[in-house]
């Protein structure tokens, strides 16, 4: 036993963890943690009675359920028949539903059972439950005491008769319940075994998982199980000390999860104002000044009032030699049709001369040969008769004369024409070069407006420097696992163990010693020596070599757990120490492997159990054999009738 | 300008034997076998002889009707050749339009014996007609293989008379007063020219 006291475990965490007692208090208090420091003195369970009604559906000789045995004492007690499925598990069943609440029947029973009940004692206190209505779970727990009945619970369906007797056992036997976290999703799920499960301790299967309790071994079930039952102080202490450090764990990594959830979010934004910035920053670096912008517009605009000028005082210029050249062509046109008016008048002159008149133009008196003759004669028109005066040709040089008009007036034309057309060129160039630098003033008073609208870059960049420093926190620092809570949980269990290891160990070491005594009388006669730990791992040291109980085969696991489970009953009845209520409910023991001889031997160590533990009771179901009917008492046998069936 | 008679003269005959049709009189037939109807005919096609951009902006009004593009290109043609500077006679505006007195000319024609004018006597107008002799078709062909350069002027003759479409001189004339610079042209003033609005709708075409 520790000699340790709460304040000594106390201060020896705080000295452990270098943190004042009073925070070990606080996470104690907070975990609703207080350990047990004295031992567990085990209660003696013991079944009196068993009775149930009912009415069995389908094809039976006998459809009528009416069970009952009473006067029910310690020992090894048996349910026989002559061939399986006739109702020796049903029995067990029957046991547990009664104790635990929690019905187990194969499903083609249902329906059949209207009453059970069961009436046990714990140590010198006598009880019955029963089940007033069976289907529905319905009925009562009472102590019988004084002559008189007590009720303890009543309860009005399955889950109150489960609630019922879980809250009783858990109490009487001073059991706590198994409170576990499930990790789930990344969350804990909190997980509550309570006495059905812990019930599992005192069933035995033909083909266990475990040492000891059910197969189901999550979560260690099977070391508590055993520490619970084993008695010891401290144990369950630390178990919930360890049950309080996954927790503290998983909801830290939950925690830790999110926080990092928000960390990278804030990152993956971070990352996004900071390109932000610097775009703000490469756009005012690349962007002119307003100062600028100014300047250029105006060397701009006074290239452009220089162009404009230009382009007006060309387009003057122009206009003039537009003028001129239209006159010098139309002084090209009036030489051109001079000429040919000359030149066609000419050659119309010299057709018509020669023409001889006819008549006269006024009488249309024809002109007669003689006429005619006479006017040639005397050089005199034969029209008029004026005598036709031989003057100098005047138009001798005038066709020349005209000619050289029209060569000179196209030579002044040509030159008027070059003239405009370089004048025109010029005004092309300034109006070419003038509109350019209006293009240019477009730009910059576009880019002066966008500077003026834009919104003002530097408080655009407080803002964002703002924003940056904010998330720059959430995103670097990722939260830290909460050390301090888990550093005193830590050094708690670490504390806790050593308050009840070294005595442990020495149960577990005489639990080791005996269990291989009761194996060797089970039949296990290879068995040289085991060692149970802690952790409910069994190795065995057989003639062969070493092996553990996994490695063993349905039957020797069978044996061995029974083994296992009797010794620590044995050793709790020794020391005082140990919480087991020594009922065991073994269920078809022959019907593995196990030679007739080696279940002899069993039922044999069974029966002599009765010897040094006396208030133990074994309940058997199995096939019926000779092995068993020679050591159990026949008034603990029950046998099934002539239609096969037990009930 | 120097004297222009016996060029006008070229011209009138031209247009004279171009736009002649068969002499239907018998007394006059054998001595005059063709004849031109209408004095006012012949001074609206003259007109158009001697104002190449009018005569254009017909070509161009008559292929806008017609879609002829045969007239769009003589229309073009005018101006390629810049008729409308070398080719113009200016004529004044009289009181029912462009007028040019044809006495001389036609005495000349009829000296030589070319043409005879007859007046046709009639209840409300009185209409002068030109008869002409075989002479007058012989002394055009002689012209056109002696003298080349009057070519331009028994082409433009061709083209006129093409262009009146066989109208009447009343009609021609009141096409030709449609053109607004011409209605409106103060009497005594000579005929303005429309070469460059002409020439401006030949380039909105060719666009």
């Amino acid at each position: 036993m520790s000699a340790l006291s709460r304040d000594q475990w106390v201060a020896e965490i705080a000295r452990k963890t270098g943190k004042p007692a009073s925070d070990v208090e606080a996470l104690l208090k907070r975990l609703g943690i207080e350990p047990k420091l004295t031992h567990a003195i085990p209660k003696r369970l013991k079944l009196r009675s068993l009775a149930f009604t009912g009415e069995k559906t389908g094809d039976y000789e006998t459809k009528i359920i009416d069970f009952a045995r009473s006067g029910l004492e310690p020992g090894m007690h048996a349910f026989v028949s002559d061939a399986n499925l006739k109702g020796k598990t049903s029995l067990l069943t029957m046991i547990r539903w009664a104790l635990t609440g929690t019905r187990s029947l194969p499903p083609d029973m249902s329906g059949w059972f209207r009453t059970l009940k069961l009436g046990f004692s714990l140590d010198n206190d006598e009880y019955e439950v029963r089940l007033l209505d069976a289907e529905l779970g319905s009925g009562l727990l009472v102590k019988q005491m004084r002559g008189r009945e007590f009720v303890v619970a009543e309860f009005a369906d399955t889950a109150g008769f489960v609630a019922a007797m879980d809250s009783f056992f858990l109490s009487e036997l001073g059991l706590e319940p198994l409170e576990v976290i499930a990790e789930r999703d990344g969350k804990g799920v909190d997980q509550r075994h309570g006495w059905n499960w812990l019930f599992g301790v005192m069933w035995i299967s033909p083909d266990p998982k475990a040492v000891f309790g059910g197969d189901d071994t999550s979560h260690g079930k099977a070391t508590r199980a055993m520490q619970m039952y084993l008695g010891l102080p401290w144990i369950t202490t630390r178990a919930k000390l360890m049950e309080a450090q996954k927790r503290a764990r998983i909801d830290t990594e939950q925690e830790a999860r999110q926080a990092k959830q928000v960390s990278d979010a804030a990152r993956t934004r971070l990352n996004e104002l900071q390109k932000k910035r610097e775009a703000i920053v490469a756009e005012a670096d690349g962007r002119p000044s307003a100062g600028k912008l100014r300047a250029d517009m105006a060397v701009a605009t006074a290239e452009y009032a220089s162009y404009a000028d230009k382009l007006r005082r060309n387009v003057s210029v122009v206009e003039e030699l537009e003028a001129e050249h239209r006159h010098a062509e139309a002084a090209v046109a009036a030489a051109t049709r001079e000429l040919n008016a000359f030149r066609e008048n000419l050659a119309a002159g010299y057709v018509f001369r020669r023409l001889n008149p006819i008549s006269c133009p006024s009488c249309d008196e024809v002109y007669t040969a003689e006429v005619r003759e006479t006017r040639h004669g005397n050089h005199d028109c034969v029209v008029c008769g004026r005598t036709e005066r031989l003057e100098p040709d005047s138009t001798a040089g005038v066709e020349e004369r005209l000619v050289a008009d029209v060569t000179s007036a196209k030579e002044g034309a040509g030159k008027l024409q070059k003239r405009l057309a370089e004048a025109r060129r010029k005004s092309t160039g300034f109006e070419a070069t003038r509109d350019a630098q209006a293009r240019v003033l477009e730009q910059l008073e576009k880019q002066l407006d966008e500077l003026r609208s834009a919104p003002d870059g530097r408080l655009e960049l407080v803002k964002l420097d703002a924003q940056i420093e904010e998330l720059t926190l959430m995103a670097g620092t990722e939260r830290q696992a909460e050390t301090t809570e888990a550093d005193l949980l830590e050094a708690a269990i670490k504390a806790t163990k050593t308050m009840y290891e070294e005595e442990q160990d020495t149960v577990l070491s005489k639990v080791s010693e005996l269990a291989v005594t009761y194996a060797q009388a089970f039949g296990l006669t290879d068995l040289r020596g085991m060692r149970l730990k802690g952790n409910t791992h069994m190795e065995l040291h057989m003639r062969g070599g070493k092996k553990n109980f996994g490695d063993s085969t349905p039957g020797e696991r069978m044996r061995l757990k029974l083994a296992a489970t009797l010794a620590m009953i044995q050793v709790a009845e020794q020391t005082g120490i140990g919480r087991h209520p020594g009922v065991l409910l073994i269920d078809s023991v022959g019907n593995n492997e196990v030679v007739k001889q080696d279940v002899a031997k069993m039922v044999v160590g069974l029966s002599s159990l009765s010897d040094s533990l006396p208030t133990v009771q074994i309940f058997v179901a199995g096939v019926k054999s000779d092995a068993i009917l020679d050591h159990v008492p026949c008034g603990n046998v029950v046998e099934n009738r002539e239609d096969g069936y037990l009930w | 300008m120097a004297n222009t008679e016996y060029r006008d003269a070229v011209r009138i005959l031209f247009l004279l034997v171009e736009g002649s049709v068969d002499n239907g009189d018998l007394s006059t037939r054998s001595a005059y076998p063709r004849r031109f109807e209408g004095e006012t005919r012949l001074q609206a096609l003259d007109f158009w002889i001697r104002y190449p951009d009018y005569l254009a902006d017909e070509l161009v009004a008559q292929y806008e009707e017609t879609g002829d593009l045969s007239l769009l290109d003589a229309a073009r043609a005018i101006f390629d050749d810049n008729e409308p500077s070398e080719r113009s006679i200016p004529m004044l505006r009289r009181y029912f339009g462009a007028y040019e007195p044809l006495d001389t000319v036609l005495t000349m024609l009829g000296v030589a014996g070319l043409t005879k004018a007859i007046t046709i006597e009639h209840p409300t107008a009185s209409p002068q007609h030109f008869l002409l002799s075989e002479a007058a078709f012989d002394l055009r062909d002689r012209i056109l293989r002696e003298h080349p350069v009057f070519g331009w002027y028994a082409a433009r003759a061709k083209l006129v008379l093409r262009v009146s479409r066989g109208m009447g001189g009343g009609p021609l004339k009141k096409r030709q007063h449609e053109r607004k610079e011409y209605h409106d042209a103060r009497v005594d003033d000579l005929i303005p020219t429309i070469a460059e609005a002409v020439r401006a709708k030949l380039e909105k075409l060719r666009a």
